[in-house]
């Protein structure tokens, strides 16, 4: 039994990092713009239909193959100029207003693009096998493990990395925290607000869009996954803090790692494993693992 | 007729008689044993026990000849069909699949002259709406637009709630696809189901694998964490104990439904080494269990069983693995090998407007469609007029009758069709590049169907 340990631990991490990944945008724009954006799932929907399309597409035009997974940063990044399209038009206008104004629009913007997924890439499922079947598998514990699965766990990290290096360090990101913490102290040092918001609005997006595209060649994606996404990245910013990365971060490996041996002691488990947690952890610590007390 | 509710009341003359009989008969005989040439007759001439003797008597047999009634002219406007599945939401593939089909089967229909000289009239409505709301709906159907006929449904808990409604408005509903056992275990007399159930397609599974793998002893399984599942699993794991009662569940996994990634419960499963993997998941979680499973190298190291194989053909596409166990749920689209006028007339016509062969949803559409269509000829021959909805009813109770997926019979006491449910292995086909079943059976509805209003597991027991 526990030479199988190895590999509940590596799926546990792969689905903290599917969840971090996914969290992060939502959290990120929580935290700065104060938008509980609730069409964040569909810029996962997005980046994962994307992805089908443009590995598909790659594959077609005959180029070397290893190049397909830039493929997934290029459905990524269109996700994120999706995104751009929605913030100065329809998000600027309404972040005076009151908060169920952004819940009504950010959930239309939701119904939207859901229709428009299945306009454009049908109802049935769909699936980007190429970046997953490339790299073969390797065995532990008598067990096979796809290295696809690897890479995806090692993204998740880099990105956590990167971003805490970026608002901690960077000088941008301390402008975006500076912003963040008094809208008007920043707009009166001569910050250009607006431009902070779109920006992380989009970056928001594209990281939603990255988590999309980099689950999909592993799963698939069809019609009704954008609430389930949204629910999930939701949970994740509860359990570590409303706008906190590391909290996110910690939290999505917590809940990976007991999913894992959740599943494999208690079968019955999974339908309510996040919900329990999430239950927990509001319990003793109201404000999420990493949140401050408002 | 046992418990069973006898409500016809439009009663052939050559039953009557036979009902009197069989009455007659029994009585004369209690405490004797009848054997040999007076069964049927009236009147046993039973002395002593053991002894029979029989008296011919010889008299002027008038002859009998069954002349059809007259033939009273068919009405003239069209035959209104309503079809209700899911147009929107995450199952509207389902509905995108089965209004091809709907839409096929009455098109040539009418090329052909409609039922009796009737033009069909097909209407789709919406299933992705609160269950409340298709009630209200079903109800309208039946009230204010009149329609004939209701065909469809895929979720069983619309179905059960649409069921009693049906009686209420006194019209037809025969329901092609919502597959719980649980549907049909009220009586009602409007109310029909034409494809398989969960109480009997995993048994045919079930028998399917012990005869292709009969030393199988390790079994897991990954289902979806609902009544469809449970009720696949339960009573597949009930019939292979039955048989082989060393069987050993080995590793189980119950998903949630929508959940996209299954690198655990593929792992878990791995781990525990079993000889099968069973799993009833159906549209696009299927389609990603399977394709995470190929990469886990899953199918060099198990065989997977499912009985809605079918479903993940089209997507996964020559990667399919082969040698898998399956079963399209109730009907394959290629009836062994075109055996069946009406199979080749259906799927030629699917394939030719839509170039992929119909899938089992598309299947179970046509399987609904032509037990409506042979009730009203049947019924029509038989009575000389165009006849009411409830004669229709009481055609359709009992009727035998063939379409494109094979031959049902429709049960009269619950009015679930006996469906011999198809299984087979998995092979690419290069000419579609994708995964057909081959090496498929059909196997026999007595063998699988548990009676009437009788749960699958404790019928199983009695085995």
């Amino acid at each position: 039994m526990f030479e199988a340990y190895p590999a509940y631990i590596l799926n546990g991490l792969l689905y903290a990092s599917l969840l971090f990944l996914l969290s992060s945008g939502l959290n990120v724009v929580l935290g700065v713009l104060k938008i509980l954006n609730l069409a964040h799932g569909s810029f996962y929907v997005l980046g994962a239909y994307l992805t089908t399309s443009f590995v598909a597409l790659f594959v077609a035009t005959g180029l070397p193959i290893y190049l397909v997974y830039t493929q997934i940063l290029v459905a990524a990044a269109v996700a994120g100029i999706i995104g751009f399209l929605f913030e100065p038009t329809l998000l600027r206008p309404i972040y005076k207003r009151e908060e169920s104004y952004q819940l009504l629009l950010t959930f239309g913007i939701l119904l939207v693009l859901s229709d428009v997924t299945k306009i454009v890439w049908g109802l049935g499922a769909k699936v980007a096998p190429e970046p997953f079947k490339l790299l073969g598998s390797f065995t532990i514990g008598g067990i096979p493990f796809p290295y696809y699965n690897l890479l995806v766990i090692a993204v998740g990290f880099v990105v956590f990395l990167m971003l805490w290096f970026f608002f901690a360090k960077t000088r941008t990101g301390k402008i975006i925290r500076a912003t963040a913490t008094n809208r008007e102290v920043t707009t009166s040092l001569g910050v250009n607000v607006p431009r902070i918001f779109t920006l992380v609005f989009v970056f928001g997006c594209f990281l939603g869009g990255l988590a999309g595209a980099l689950a999909v060649p592993m799963q698939s994606i069809f019609p009704g996954l954008a609430m389930e996404m949204l629910i999930l990245s939701f949970v994740i910013v509860v359990i570590g803090g409303m706008g906190s990365l590391e909290g996110a971060f910690i939290g999505s490996i917590i809940v990976g790692i007991a999913r894992s041996f959740g599943i494999v002691y208690f079968p019955e488990i999974e339908l309510a494993i996040l919900f329990i947690i999430m239950i927990i952890v509001l319990l003793v610590r109201p404000q999420g693992l990493f949140g401050r007390r408002e | 007729m046992g418990t069973y509710k006898h409500w016809r009341e439009v009663k052939f003359l050559s039953e009557e008689k036979k009902e009197v009989s069989r009455r007659k008969f029994l009585a004369t005989s209690i405490g004797t044993l009848v054997v040999g040439a007076v069964a049927g007759y009236a009147g046993g001439y039973a002395t002593a026990p053991g002894k029979v003797v029989e008296k011919v008597v010889e008299k002027p047999v008038e002859k009998v000849v069954y002349k059809p009634p007259p033939k009273r002219p068919v009405p003239k406007e069209p035959i209104k069909l309503a079809y209700r599945d899911h147009l929107s939401g995450a199952l509207a593939v389902r509905g995108e699949w089965t209004k091809r089909a709907m839409e096929l089967l009455v098109e040539e229909t009418n090329k052909e002259g409609g039922i009796l000289g009737r033009e069909i009239s097909l209407t789709f409505h919406d299933e992705a709406i609160p269950v409340e709301e298709c009630v209200a709906d079903f109800r309208r159907l039946g009230l204010e637009a009149k329609v004939d006929v209701i065909i469809g449904t895929t979720s069983s808990g619309v179905a059960l709630a649409q069921a009693p409604v049906a009686d209420e408005i006194k019209t037809i509903y025969i329901i092609p696809h919502a597959a719980s056992y649980k549907v049909v275990m009220e009586p009602h007399k409007y109310v029909f189901r034409t494809n398989g159930h969960t109480g009997a397609v995993p048994i045919a599974m079930a028998l399917y694998v012990l005869k292709k793998m009969p030393d199988v002893k390790r079994v897991a399984h990954i289902d979806m964490d609902y009544a469809w599942g449970r009720d696949n699993w339960n009573v597949f794991i009930a019939t292979l104990k039955k048989y082989k009662p060393d069987v050993e569940v080995v590793a189980e996994v119950w998903e949630k439904v929508g959940e996209v990634d299954h690198s655990t419960a593929i792992t878990k499963v791995l781990a525990a080494k079993p000889d099968i993997v069973f799993n009833s998941h159906w549209g696009g979680q299927l389609v990603s269990l399977v394709r995470q499973a190929i990469e886990y190298k899953f199918f060099e190291y198990t065989t997977f069983v499912c009985t809605v194989i079918e479903e993940a053909f089209p997507e996964i596409g020559p990667d399919f693995p082969e040698g898998q166990l399956g079963a399209p749920w109730t009907f394959y689209w290629e009836y062994p090998g075109y055996r069946w006028n009406l199979n080749r007339w259906f799927v030629k016509k699917f394939i030719e407007k839509y170039g992929v062969p119909p899938n089992y949803p598309c299947m179970q559409c046509a399987a609904a469609f032509f037990a409506y269509k042979t009730a009203v000829e049947k019924a029509y021959e038989v009575l000389g007029e165009y006849p009411t909805k409830e004669q229709i009813a009481e055609t359709l109770a009992g009727l035998a009758y063939a379409h494109p997926g094979g031959m049902n019979r429709i049960r009269r006491e619950d009015h679930q069709a006996l469906a011999p449910p198809t299984v087979g292995v998995t092979k690419i086909d290069p000419k579609w590049n994708m995964a057909v079943l081959h090496d498929f059976e059909v196997i026999s509805a007595e063998l699988v169907y548990p009676p009437p209003f009788t749960e699958p597991l404790e019928w199983i027991k009695t085995w």
